[in-house]
């Protein structure tokens, strides 16, 4: 391509103060689904019996008005001198610093070779744990939670927007490009099902997936319904726009040099439509995260105990628990932001390769 | 060659059937550069795109016979048809500009040509391509090859467009206005390169064209079209020399000559006709200058009125003339 457009292109998206700031933040949330096992400081099984729903481990600076670093205080368990049960009591005598790099819990990285070092962590002797955004009701930690959860959350919109627009584009461009009663067969197909309320076909589709599946299945299984749905947007972009391409002198000119139909497709209808493409990938993908989290958060998505986002927020989905345990509701946040850094991604990824507004949002 | 009959291209329309090619037949000899001359409008495309078999039917009607090697290419499956497009007719447009797919250099789409119709691999057919470059007077092909089609001006981009369809060894090429989005030195120069090529090789050329021009420098033979039908058939010589339809007499009328400078040029009053709402009878008697009572009544069938001269026109009902 021109080095021109390049440049144009280049600048329209940078003047998004917005979309530079989303793409960094993405850049960090995707190198967390790379490093998640590593990051996370434990297991996303790993229960803690004795901190139920316990709220976010405070962090503190000074012991005594010295400088420490990072460290957490001990628990100890001390008789309630009333009741006679159990309670917890800080203890601090006991101080655990929060080093870099700590051994913990033994996990398989990438399942490849087996390994106990985490990002950071209080070391496995600690009498309290390190739960940044508090505990769940098994007393398992949010955050290392909401970080394997990303691996689902970010990915499964990845890939759903992947194979939607790989379908989407195949799909809308042999539409186009026959024209015919192809045309209109597919295209009424795709009206049919755009005309169904989407919450319901997903769920629809999602429960067809078996409840004994084991959970990489039920993973590609909810991307596959995700991107079931999602393949018409761009079926019928891309159809409206090969109705042109396919009317341009080097469709001709390949077609009496005597080239196959799918290969004019797939070589030169296609490629010529790709920066669409991209700007409707990424415009749809926080469509899909959404969609994820909305399919688990109803419980027929990802199973416990599986994590991801939408999972996560079905269990602070009670008036108990958001009224009691508000931390619960932390990877609500952590969508919100992935959603609103695509869309700002996506918006500026627009302004800078179709100028013109022809893709609208899905 | 190749013997065309009695050829209909009918498309169906709201307005009404546009019959774009109505009952044709000519014949395109070994080594013989073959020209359809008309204004735009008058089906010389639509002709040009049956005989390739990229019209589809249904929706048109076609009808009629398409000989070639002693077999009908109108009974031709689809991928038969694929087969004989490139290697046995090639076709060069008038738009070289966008003739090319901008993401691809002309290496790979030239490359890509060849190895739809030859087994050759990908080192030996770029080989072939520059080689074929060469001839057609591309300086530095081997650097050029990898150039994008932006990189290029029309002239160069339409002498690519000829090595490309020309490196498929063509039986027959046809060539729809290759001049015509060119400028006028560049013309000339495609032009002369195509005879070039065409001496060489041995290939038969059906050449499209609006321009008597560029028909005097290349063609042997001239068949006029108008509104779908072939009003005359003719050697250039004859032709330039003795026009005898009152369509080509008005085109020849109206080139730019010398006797007419300071006036008006000569124009043949009217338009041409609408595809579906053709005149009955003859289809240029409207506009013809020397219309008779039976014109607008009966179409004319094909008249020879000096060998070798064919014209559809009622003034020559006689036979033979002076």
């Amino acid at each position: 391509m021109a080095t021109q457009t390049t440049l144009r292109a280049k600048k329209a998206f940078f003047k998004h103060k917005l979309a530079f700031i989303g793409l960094i933040i993405l850049g960090l949330l995707y190198l967390m689904v790379i490093f998640a096992d590593f990051i996370a400081p434990y297991n996303y099984t790993a229960t803690h019996r004795d901190f139920l729903n316990v709220p976010p481990t405070q962090i503190h600076w000074f012991h005594e008005g010295t400088f420490m670093g990072p460290f957490i205080y001990g628990v100890k368990r001390v008789r309630d001198p009333v009741t006679f049960g159990w309670k917890q009591e800080v203890d601090p005598s006991k101080i655990y610093p929060i080093r870099l790099f700590a051994k913990g819990q033994t996990y398989k990285f990438w399942g490849l070779w087996e390994t106990d070092i985490h990002l950071f962590g209080v070391g496995p002797d600690a009498t309290a744990p390190l739960f940044l955004f508090g505990g769940d009701r098994l007393g398992r930690d949010v955050f290392s939670r909401t970080v394997i959860g990303s691996r689902v959350s970010m990915t499964a919109g990845l890939l759903g927007t992947f194979i939607a627009v790989f379908l989407g584009a195949i799909i809308g461009s042999v539409s186009g490009y026959f024209g015919g009663w192809i045309d209109v067969g597919i295209q009424r197909f795709i009206e049919v099902l755009r005309s169904f309320p989407r919450i319901p076909l997903w769920l629809a589709l999602a429960m067809i997936l078996p409840p004994q599946w084991p959970s990489t299945s039920v993973y590609f299984g909810i991307v596959i319904v995700l991107s079931f749905i999602g393949w018409m947007g761009v079926a019928r972009v891309i159809r409206g726009m090969v109705l042109s391409l396919r009317e341009k002198e080097y469709v001709l000119a390949a077609k009496v040099t005597g080239q196959s139909d799918m290969k004019i497709i797939v070589k030169h209808l296609v490629p010529n439509t790709a920066t669409y493409l991209v700007v409707v990938s990424t415009l749809s993908i926080p469509g899909m995260i959404l969609g994820e989290s909305a399919i688990s958060f109803l419980g027929l998505g990802i199973k416990e105990p599986m994590t991801s986002w939408g999972l996560l927020l079905s269990q602070a989905q009670s008036l108990t628990v958001i009224q009691n345990y508000p931390w619960q509701m932390i990877p609500g946040i952590f969508i919100v932001v992935a959603v609103m850094c695509f869309n700002f991604v996506g918006d500026a990824l627009r302004d800078a390769f179709d100028p013109y507004r022809t893709v609208e949002k899905v | 060659m190749i013997q065309v009959n009695h050829l209909k291209t009918w498309f169906k329309t709201d307005e009404g059937m546009v019959k774009a090619v109505d009952d044709i037949s000519f014949t395109l000899n070994q080594t013989e550069v073959l020209a359809l001359v008309g204004e735009s409008g008058c089906g010389k495309s639509v002709t040009v795109l049956t005989l390739m078999g990229l019209v589809k039917s249904p929706p048109a009607k076609i009808e009629g016979e398409i000989l070639y090697k002693g077999r009908n290419l109108r009974c031709l499956s689809k991928e038969e048809y694929r087969h004989m497009r490139g290697k046995e007719f090639g076709m060069i447009f008038q738009e070289p500009m966008s003739s090319f797919d901008p993401l691809y250099t002309i290496g790979d789409q030239m490359i890509e040509a060849l190895r739809v119709h030859y087994p050759v691999s990908e080192s030996e057919a770029k080989k072939q391509s520059i080689e074929m470059l060469q001839k057609v007077g591309i300086p530095e092909a081997k650097r050029r090859i990898e150039e994008y089609p932006h990189q290029m001006s029309g002239g160069m981009l339409q002498r690519v467009m000829i090595a490309l369809t020309l490196s498929l060894e063509p039986k027959i090429l046809i060539a729809d206005e290759p001049s015509t989005a060119l400028d006028v030195t560049i013309q000339a120069q495609v032009l002369s390169l195509m005879k070039k090529l065409q001496k060489e090789t041995g290939t038969s050329i059906l050449f499209i064209t609006h321009d008597l021009g560029v028909v005097a420098e290349v063609a042997d033979r001239i068949h006029v079209m108008y509104a779908g039908w072939i009003v005359e058939k003719a050697t250039v010589f004859d032709l330039f020399k003795r026009p005898l339809h009152p369509y080509t007499q008005g085109l020849l009328k109206s080139r730019v000559q010398r006797e007419y400078k300071g006036k008006t040029l000569p124009f043949i009053s009217g338009y041409v006709p609408r595809a579906y709402e053709f005149p009955e009878g003859c289809r240029f008697h409207p506009r013809c200058p020397k219309v008779m009572e039976i014109c607008p009544k009966t179409a004319p069938p094909a008249f020879e009125p000096l060998s070798g001269r064919e014209v559809k026109c009622w003034l020559y009902e006689k036979g033979d003339i002076q």
